[in-house]
């Protein structure tokens, strides 16, 4: 999952890296194909660029070690407000508790705030991303419990109700948007950003070794299968050497989940 | 007349205890700032060892700090973005579901520009995030354990938490969220001069906008330095000091949390001692022992050093720091 997420991220793009997986997912990508890609956290430090070869991922997004080799170490209005609400960021990396059919994601709470199953954290800064980044990769593992027709919460839009969704909430376009998670890669059917297609999420790759019956038995509703359904390159030596190395003091890498 | 904001017997020198500055300048039920990258654990101590009660917190995200002054009731009121690692706390949880603790949720960036609109005098700021989100739904900010009621007006009616419009100059719709202006803000920086000049470096999150829209500003600092050391770098200055009351001298003010440049978070202590709040229990024990029985930071970090040995604190600091390759250089003439 850290790694298939890591793929999403293309070199030279400036992104906007949240909470959790995504921190290492996109310390993966920076050393291994993407060194050029912008490393930015919300907290404000723009430009992570490690120094040296032994820094580890962070592993919050205020961590003290993203000011090495930063080109700006800026405040929450610089990255959030200036970066992503003025809409330079060009991806972003977001965990989330829940996805829905439309890519909609839940931080916020399962069950209802009346009759909360579990809170969780609250959104930090993954609305404010949803509303603005231009193309937003999720990642998380792929359970019954994460995977809704409707999140319990939308905390951050993806498509919403489905096609021209975004443009009537007031929100501009968004995407390639993909989902990463442990068993597949998702994408999502709109070629425009939301205005046009399904915006449904489509089965887009399998991991080697996961049978397309094992997602569809997850996923609550009938889920979409892209035509060109492919399996997924196992990972390198090259990629599995890095991630571990990048989460000295297992921070990230939790074993059997992702 | 205009009242001078903070006028001192001594010039412009703030410089006092914890002890004073809590005491002049955190009333209970008061709104207090508390950010989430440089906590100030001294004052948070301070606060609950004189037992002020009924606070609103309110940050980007709140830490854990502010379910150490749940506990007891000095915080019951939040109004954040996130929960930073409070929800590792059983009692916290427990008291966001009974009601003992009511809170509103927003994010990140519309608490950091709420506090921007209190900064500047603005009634309230515009931001996009809630644009296609549950956040919209009457639930989400009107629940049972919401914080309608400190929205209530003079004439009885309730404030909304925030506003849908139609842009009177594009017609598209925009989300307005109303400003806010805590009564206090409690920081911890890496150093500051005795007049209130604040300068921290690293990612600043929301420090810079808590600080402006707050009435008061309770500063500790890792190192009091002279006015020279301010102007020679003004640039790390985050308030000037007219905007500061009170400037405390508090090393290892952040602990156990961490300071960017001179030491990291003591996870390992935290969990050792209960810090975490964990369980009623351990909260019970660590607040009896760590902070009604000290007297202030100091003692605090005395018992530390005492219980623990210095090593476990001195393997805290950070060895590798960066210095400029080429320091700005101000000039005029």
């Amino acid at each position: 999952m850290i790694i298939a997420t890591a793929r999403q991220i293309r070199d030279g793009e400036s992104t906007i890296v949240g909470m959790g997986p995504p921190l290492l997912s996109a310390a993966l990508a920076k050393y291994h194909h993407a060194p050029n890609m912008w490393y930015c956290t919300e907290s404000g430090p723009l430009d992570w660029t490690p120094t040296s070869k032994d820094l580890p991922a962070p592993i919050g997004i205020a961590d003290h070690s993203l000011t090495q080799g930063a080109a700006m170490s800026g405040d929450m209005v610089d990255a959030l407000g200036a970066f992503v609400n003025g809409g330079w960021a060009q991806s972003a990396v977001l965990q989330a508790a829940q996805i829905d059919r439309f890519g909609n994601l839940n931080t916020m709470l399962a069950g209802t705030f009346e009759d909360p199953i579990r809170r969780l954290p609250g959104t930090g800064g993954n609305a404010d991303i949803g509303a603005s980044a231009q193309r937003v990769i999720s990642t998380m593992p792929l359970e019954t419990r994460r995977f809704k027709e409707r999140a319990d919460f939308r905390t951050t839009a993806g498509y919403i109700d489905g096609p021209g969704g975004r443009a009537e909430a007031g929100l501009a376009p968004q995407g390639p948007n993909m989902c990463a998670t442990n068993m597949c890669l998702f994408s999502f059917d709109t070629a425009d950003g939301g205005s046009t297609g399904s915006c449904e999420m489509v089965l887009e790759q399998l991991f080697p070794g996961i049978a397309l019956e094992e997602v569809t038995a997850i996923v609550p509703w009938d889920l979409k299968v892209s035509p060109g359904l492919s399996y997924m390159d196992p990972p390198t030596v090259e990629e599995l050497e890095l991630v571990r190395h990048l989460d000295d003091g297992g921070n990230h890498l939790i074993p059997g989940r992702y | 007349m205009v009242e001078p904001i903070n006028s001192w017997p001594s010039g412009r020198s703030k410089l006092m205890t914890a002890h004073e500055a809590v005491k002049r300048f955190v009333n209970d039920g008061d709104t207090i700032y508390s950010g989430f990258n440089i906590i100030s654990f001294a004052l948070t101590n301070e606060i609950i060892r004189q037992g002020i009660k009924g606070l609103k917190a309110v940050a980007g995200s709140v830490t854990p700090n502010v379910t150490m002054m749940s506990i007891d009731g000095n915080v019951n009121r939040i109004e954040t973005g996130y929960l930073s690692g409070t929800l590792r706390s059983k009692p916290f949880q427990e008291m966001m579901r009974d009601g003992r603790v009511k809170w509103n949720d927003y994010t990140n960036m519309t608490i950091t520009l709420r506090l921007m609109a209190g900064g500047l005098g603005m009634p309230f700021i515009c931001a996009n995030s809630f644009l296609g989100t549950d956040y919209l739904l009457e639930g989400t900010m009107n629940h049972t354990r919401s914080l309608k009621e400190d929205r209530r007006r003079d004439d009885g009616s309730i404030a909304p938490p925030y506003a849908v419009i139609d842009s009177p100059f594009d017609g598209k719709k925009a989300l307005l969220y109303p400003a806010l202006k805590p009564d206090v803000a409690i920081v911890h920086c890496q150093r500051a001069d005795e007049e209130g000049n604040v300068q921290v470096w690293g990612p600043q999150a929301d420090t810079k906008w808590g600080l402006w829209s707050s009435r008061n500003v309770i500063v500790t600092a890792e190192e009091i330095v002279p006015r020279s050391v301010i102007s020679t770098e003004p640039h790390f200055t985050v308030v000037p000091g007219f905007k500061v009351s009170a400037v405390i001298h508090e090393p290892w003010g952040s602990h156990p949390s961490g300071l960017n440049g001179y030491y990291r978070a003591d996870k390992e202590w935290a969990s050792l001692t209960g810090a975490g709040m964990t369980t009623w229990e351990s909260a019970r024990e660590y607040l009896d022992e760590w902070i009604y029985g000290t007297k202030d930071h100091a003692d605090y970090i005395a018992r530390y050093k005492e219980r623990f040995g210095e090593d476990l604190l001195n393997d805290l600091k950070v060895k590798d720091t960066m210095v400029p390759e080429q320091p700005a250089r101000y000039g005029w003439r």
